[in-house]
């Protein structure tokens, strides 16, 4: 008898996270559809996988979806793109200056840890509704992760590195290339995504108040409406986008120190 | 681990910061003096540049007039109706996610087979804006406290229950190993081994779900809400009250930053006497 199961449970073993995790999902689905035929529980609150999926490729092919999904994207391309431009070298300048860590760090300190979206009225106040707005909001959900990851690498570079370079006539413009950048990277690509992930709460919540267009924008309108299986289509999305995003930047991070373990 | 700890615990001496110079003195104090020196000056800025005009009062509002936009405020018994609800919802919907994360947490972390399966769902929900869930939750629980309390709630749960499962499975083996070797039973390695020793995960986890919380019932009272400090925000922002705003925004920052040092300080505190016990 259990020589027999042996080959199978040995598959089991080796694979039981996927198993597992697949079939509780698969649960949840048939268990899902399954009440939201019935009317168990209202259509309008739980809708079906079903009806979700019918509504998203509907929407898919009449383009309207791939219309607010591009929108999201570009918003949040720009608000990502500038808030790495200045939280970057700001962090690499705190990390690397006690002075400008010092005076700067009330400030991150703090804005790190405020919740940003209560800033949103204020920057409705000073961009107004749109666009701009939103890829503000974005960049500020973004760039404080970014701050002070690169913050935290750039103080995590072995002192004794520094101190080897500087007895041998290194100048402060090759410390930081040649040193503290490459030691810091590993660090600062966490924060990169962190970022990435706090940059899509940002551009969803953003237009989830104050957008016109948008998957925010979806969510809000679908719920507002009542419209429970557009609503998870549109979440649907937005979680799907933030996996890949996080895989997408953790195999980056991978390669990254990988190829510095590696190459050392 | 233990390496890191004994890092921290020893003080760094340094030569110049032990004089008792003046010298020394600004070095020692060097970080809170040149803080509060751009603090100072940034204030003493926005202050001239709002008298001034060189930018519209509406956009920046000073910080004179948001002194008195708070003093107006705290003396109003209007306002703190608005601060008991939010703190109603924060402090219930944190309770809940306290519960569940920990207890839960716990659960799955010490049955691994448990976790694998809910692992699809706790992963998708912790890589979400969880806040996106927002327009559903209404639709579930309709515009009053309830909502906002699902919203800390689902904020709050998710680092917690994440980190208390990490905990657990961050236990040397080895540790386990010898409880079960000496003949100590499952329940007494999970209450003598597993718990202290994951205990500062778990208190990290409850760092960030507090600052998550907070996050929760202010964004969902800014979303629809009749009451609260997220209300609060939103409509002194719809009238243009920048001043009134300014205030409430600080206020939700000062709860935030002063919640963070004190977990902080709690978290050293225990991770310092795991460092006692385990020499």
């Amino acid at each position: 008898m259990e020589k027999q199961s042996r080959p199978w449970s040995r598959f089991f073993r080796r694979y039981k996270r996927v198993i597992l995790g697949t079939t509780t999902f698969v649960l949840f689905v048939l268990v899902w559809e399954a009440v939201g035929r019935t009317k168990l529980i209202p259509p309008i609150f739980i809708s079906r996988p079903s009806i979700i999926l019918q509504v998203m490729v509907r929407e898919l092919i009449r383009g309207k979806l791939l219309f607010h999904m591009t929108t999201s994207l570009l918003e949040l391309t720009w608000g990502y793109l500038i808030s790495i431009v200045i939280g970057v070298p700001l962090g690499l300048l705190m990390g690397r200056y006690r002075k400008i860590e010092f005076s700067l760090d009330p400030f991150t300190m703090l804005l790190y840890s405020t919740p940003i979206i209560a800033l949103y009225p204020l920057i409705i106040i000073w961009a107004g509704i749109g666009k701009t707005s939103i890829v503000i909001i974005t960049l500020l959900f973004a760039v404080f992760p970014i701050i002070v990851n690169t913050f935290t690498g750039v103080q995590s570079v072995d002192p004794s590195l520094i101190r080897a370079a500087r007895s041998f006539g290194a100048r402060e413009g090759q410390i930081f290339y040649k040193i503290v950048l490459p030691a810091a990277i590993p660090i600062v690509i966490a924060g990169l995504r962190l970022g990435l992930g706090r940059a899509l709460i940002g551009v969803v919540i953003g237009e989830m108040f104050g957008g016109t267009a948008g998957l925010g924008y979806l969510i809000a309108y679908s719920g507002a409406f009542f419209k429970t299986a557009n609503l998870f289509a549109s979440l649907l999305i937005v979680v799907l986008m933030g996996i890949v995003f996080t895989q997408a930047l953790k195999k980056v991070e991978e390669t990254v120190s990988r190829h510095r373990y590696g190459g050392g | 681990m233990e390496q890191t700890n004994q890092d921290k615990i020893l003080p760094e001496v340094d030569a110049i910061t032990a004089r008792k110079t003046f010298r020394g003195r600004f070095f020692r104090n060097e970080r809170w003096l040149i803080g509060a020196a751009t603090i100072v000056l940034f204030l003493v800025v926005w202050e001239v540049a709002g008298r001034k005009n060189w930018v519209d009062q509406t956009f920046i509002s000073r910080p004179s007039l948001v002194v008195r936009a708070a003093i107006q405020m705290l003396t109003s018994p209007d306002f703190y109706g608005h601060l008991s609800v939010s703190a109603i919802e924060f402090f219930v919907g944190f309770a809940a996610a306290l519960l569940v994360g920990v207890g839960f947490g716990l659960f799955i972390g010490w049955y691994k087979n448990l976790e694998y399966s809910f692992e699809p769902f706790i992963m998708a929900l912790y890589s979400t804006p969880r806040d996106a869930l927002i327009p559903l939750i209404i639709i579930w629980l309709g515009i009053g406290l309830y909502s906002k309390m699902a919203v800390v709630f689902l904020g709050a749960v998710f680092p917690i229950l994440v980190n208390t499962v990490a905990g657990i499975q961050n236990v040397d083996p080895v540790l386990i190993r010898a409880a079960k070797s000496f003949g100590a039973k499952e329940r007494a390695i999970f209450r003598k081994v597993v718990l202290p020793a994951s205990l500062p995960y778990m208190i990290a986890g409850i760092r960030l779900g507090v600052g998550r919380g907070l996050i929760g019932f202010v964004i969902g009272e800014m979303y629809v809400a009749e009451k609260g400090i997220g209300f609060l925000i939103m409509r002194a922002g719809s009238v243009l009250k920048t001043d009134d705003l300014l205030f409430l925004v600080s206020i939700i920052a000062g709860v935030g930053v002063l919640s963070n040092q004190l977990i902080r300080k709690f978290e050293e505190k225990v991770s310092r006497w795991r460092f006692e016990r385990s020499v």
